[in-house]
């Protein structure tokens, strides 16, 4: 039934988690501990919501705690790619302007930037 | 009994048939033969010397001398003993002679051997007393012997080993008597040859009739044949040939009918018997498909009843015509009974038999019991019983599992109601009305909430919450944030300060992380309201001019960051209504939420003038329908009344 799947792969310095399907409550426990090993792994990491067609409250909370997680570790966990009714329960919460991407004046800029692309 | 059974048949043979003067059908020595066959060896002495003994009573009592009647009652001693010898080596036990093995063995020991053995002597007796000539002397003394013990030994034999022990002795008179009437017309007249009539009517019995029937049917038809032919009926009597000859052929044509007729009987068996191991099996195989159905619907069944209607559905009607699940409730009480479709009430006149079977709790505490009813008597067998047993196993197993959720169901159903708040009357500046509709109807408890109440200065509160998740953590960690919130809210200045302090408290609290919460509070005196959104859907403010979304004091929801918080205001016209509600009112995975969020203004602002509770009716079955769910829903509408006392005094 669960309709979710989750892969990553590593960009530059930035490693890159892509979610796909609902992220609902069927889905919540996969999810978090998707994006908490990412997090453990990578101080930088860039959430990619394009596939994602549903996000809850559950899937809310997931980004929350490996937002926090990231922030412990004094790592970064922002998101990418929202469109749809992803971006609106996003913006509706205040989550996607928390979880947005740093400021491209860094030295991270580049592979922001080709995130957002793909 | 031996001996009058065969004293009378031997005297038979004397008066009727016409011996000695021609060797006739001897029917005692089938008497003999299933004598020996039937008892045990230690009786065999004594059965033998009372039949020697009866021999040469009946034969000097006919003035035949004593070492003549000494020699016959050797033949007809010897004759028996051969073959009950033969038989029972072969066959130690049960003997059926509807088996094809039986039969053969039946004919080569009993109605062969034997009566060989028995005509070798008896002719050579005939031969000195008589002076006949042996050979003719020979085969005539086997045809009379063995048709005697293929017609009585073969009915006793059938009839003691027959399967099914029913009476139905009107049918079996009316089958030999057929026998006997077609025998009687067959032989009555001289020239038309119908002595052939009893011979379909034997078939016709070896095919509708058990074997014991038709076996006694065909001895009824041989001493009948005889009695006719001796009293100078049909077409044998007529014959102008040796007596021999002619007595000898009847026996031949009586014995071919006979023997005809009884391999019908066994082709008829083994068919019936193949027919039978494959119903059997058909009807396992059924049993086993209807089980597989009935442990799929029994793993979807969720209360008691449930369990019950599919038992009662699916389960008896595999073994039984009927039958009644009967349940004692787990807390005890009155014990609740389904009975099988078309049935309803107690047992009906047309059940013969019965079963019941507890079904097994786990402290040896029946918890109810199933019961099957069939319309044919003793019918439940081995088999029955054995699935009745299993059928009462899985029932019990499903029923122990719907009693632990019965009791979590009815626990947390009454732990929601308790947290959510009544609705009264005695707020009279405002209308309220609401609905909650848990995501997991199963369970009926969510974490989303709905909360009105009165605080300071005549104002009043009003709060709407998400926290992640359905099951009871959520529902716990909902009652604390709500519990929580109408206590901050009676002493902070306003919204914006109360989901502050809400969110520093709600790191106390387990599960309450990325909880949205809205609040509101509103003034009569001044017809102010404010309003905060921790992360939570915006309100919906619907007035004469159709409904709007009010988008201001926006924020994070509860532990997800530490931006302050702001909060909106806005002065409301008279009966307006203010619509709050969570998100499985408007997000479903299939459809645009900002769509969503139109459809529900849209069709907020549609209603001319409408009261609160209408429109949280309306509003509902606008958007949710008959779907699923596969969210909390809460949806709470505030009117604001304008003619209603002001009274800023109060609180």
């Amino acid at each position: 039934m669960s309709d979710f799947e989750t892969h990553t792969r590593r960009n530059a310095d930035t490693l890159v988690v892509v979610l796909a399907g609902e992220c609902d409550l069927r889905s919540r426990d996969e999810m978090t501990a998707a994006l908490l090993d990412a997090v453990g792994s990578s101080a930088r990491v860039a959430v990619d919501l394009a596939g994602v067609r549903f996000l809850d409250s559950s899937g809310l909370h997931a980004l929350v705690t490996a937002h926090h997680a990231a922030l412990e570790r004094s790592g970064i966990l922002y998101v990418v790619n929202a469109t749809g009714t992803v971006e609106t329960v996003l913006q509706i919460t205040g989550i996607l302007e928390l979880l947005q991407q740093p400021a491209p004046a860094e030295d991270t800029a580049e592979t922001g930037r080709a995130d957002q692309r793909g | 009994m031996v001996v009058l059974a065969y004293a009378a048949g031997a005297s038979l043979a004397f008066v009727s048939f016409g011996a000695p003067s021609i060797v006739v059908l001897f029917l005692p020595a089938g008497v003999t033969l299933s004598a020996l066959v039937l008892s045990p060896r230690r009786r065999w002495p004594w059965i033998l010397a009372a039949v020697a003994v009866t021999e040469i009573a009946v034969d000097m009592s006919h003035g035949m001398a004593l070492r003549w009647a000494a020699g016959f009652a050797l033949a007809n001693t010897a004759e028996p003993l051969v073959g009950a010898l033969l038989l029972r080596r072969f066959l130690p036990a049960e003997v059926d002679l509807r088996r094809r093995r039986d039969l053969l063995v039946f004919l080569a020991c009993c109605v062969g051997a034997g009566p060989i053995t028995g005509a070798t002597i008896g002719a050579t007796m005939l031969a000195g007393s008589l002076g006949a000539p042996w050979p003719q002397s020979f085969v005539s003394f086997w045809a009379g012997d063995a048709t005697g013990v293929l017609t009585v030994a073969g009915t006793f034999l059938a009839w003691r080993y027959r399967p099914d022990p029913k009476p139905g002795a009107v049918r079996g008179a009316v089958s030999v008597g057929s026998a006997v009437a077609a025998t009687v017309i067959g032989f009555w007249p001289h020239d038309v040859p119908l002595f052939y009539l009893p011979i379909p009517v034997l078939f016709a019995l070896a095919f509708s009739r058990t074997l014991e029937v038709t076996l006694a049917a065909g001895l009824a038809t041989t001493v009948t044949a005889n009695l006719m032919t001796s009293t100078g009926h049909g077409p044998w009597a007529a014959l102008q040939t040796s007596e021999q000859l002619i007595t000898m052929s009847l026996q031949l044509f009586l014995a071919t009918t006979i023997l005809g007729a009884w391999i019908l009987a066994v082709g008829v068996a083994e068919r019936d018997s193949a027919r039978w191991d494959t119903s059997v099996e058909r009807a396992a195989r059924l049993r086993l498909h209807a089980l597989q159905v009935l442990t799929t619907d029994l793993a979807k069944a969720v209360t008691s009843e449930d369990i019950a209607r599919a038992v009662v559905r699916e389960g008896i009607g595999m073994i039984a015509d009927h039958g009644s699940v009967a349940v004692v409730p787990p807390g005890g009480g009155e014990t609740v009974l389904w009975t099988s479709p078309d049935r309803p009430g107690g047992q009906a006149p047309d059940v013969r038999s019965s079963l019941s079977v507890p079904i097994p709790g786990d402290d040896g505490q029946a918890l109810g019991s199933l019961t099957f009813s069939f319309h044919r008597e003793h019918s439940a067998d081995a088999d029955v019983v054995a699935f009745a047993e299993t059928l009462a196993n899985l029932t019990a197993q499903a029923l122990r599992r719907a009693h632990v959720y019965e009791r979590e169901h009815n626990a947390t159903q009454q732990l929601q109601q308790a947290l959510l708040p009544v609705l009264g009357s005695e707020l009279d500046s405002v209308q309220v009305s609401a609905d909650y509709r848990p995501a997991d109807v199963a369970h009926q408890v969510g974490g989303d909430w709905y909360d009105v109440f009165t605080l300071p200065h005549g104002r009043i509160g009003f709060s709407v919450g998400d926290v992640v998740g359905h099951q009871l953590a959520a529902a716990a960690a909902m009652a604390r944030l709500q519990s929580a919130l109408r206590i901050l809210a009676q002493a902070a200045p306003g919204p914006a300060q109360v989901l502050d302090e809400l969110d520093r408290a709600s790191s106390l609290i387990p599960d309450a992380k990325t909880t949205t919460v809205g609040y509101a509070d509103y003034d009569p005196a001044t017809r102010m309201l404010r309003y905060a959104c921790a992360g939570h859907l915006p309100p919906l403010l619907v007035t004469g001019d159709g409904a709007a979304y009010l988008w201001g004091g926006r924020s994070l929801p509860l532990g997800a960051g530490t931006a302050t918080r702001g909060q909106g205001q806005v002065v409301v016209p008279d009966d307006a209504v203010f619509v709050w509600f969570t998100d499985g009112l408007v997000e479903r995975p299939d459809e645009q939420l900002a769509v969503n969020m139109q459809r529900l203004a849209d069709a907020a602002g549609s209603l001319p003038g409408p009261d609160a509770a209408t429109l949280c009716r309306h509003l509902l079955a606008h958007m949710a329908g008959d779907r699923t769910r596969t969210d909390d829903t809460v949806i709470l509408c505030v009117q604001f009344t304008g003619a209603g006392p002001v009274t800023p005094e109060n609180g």
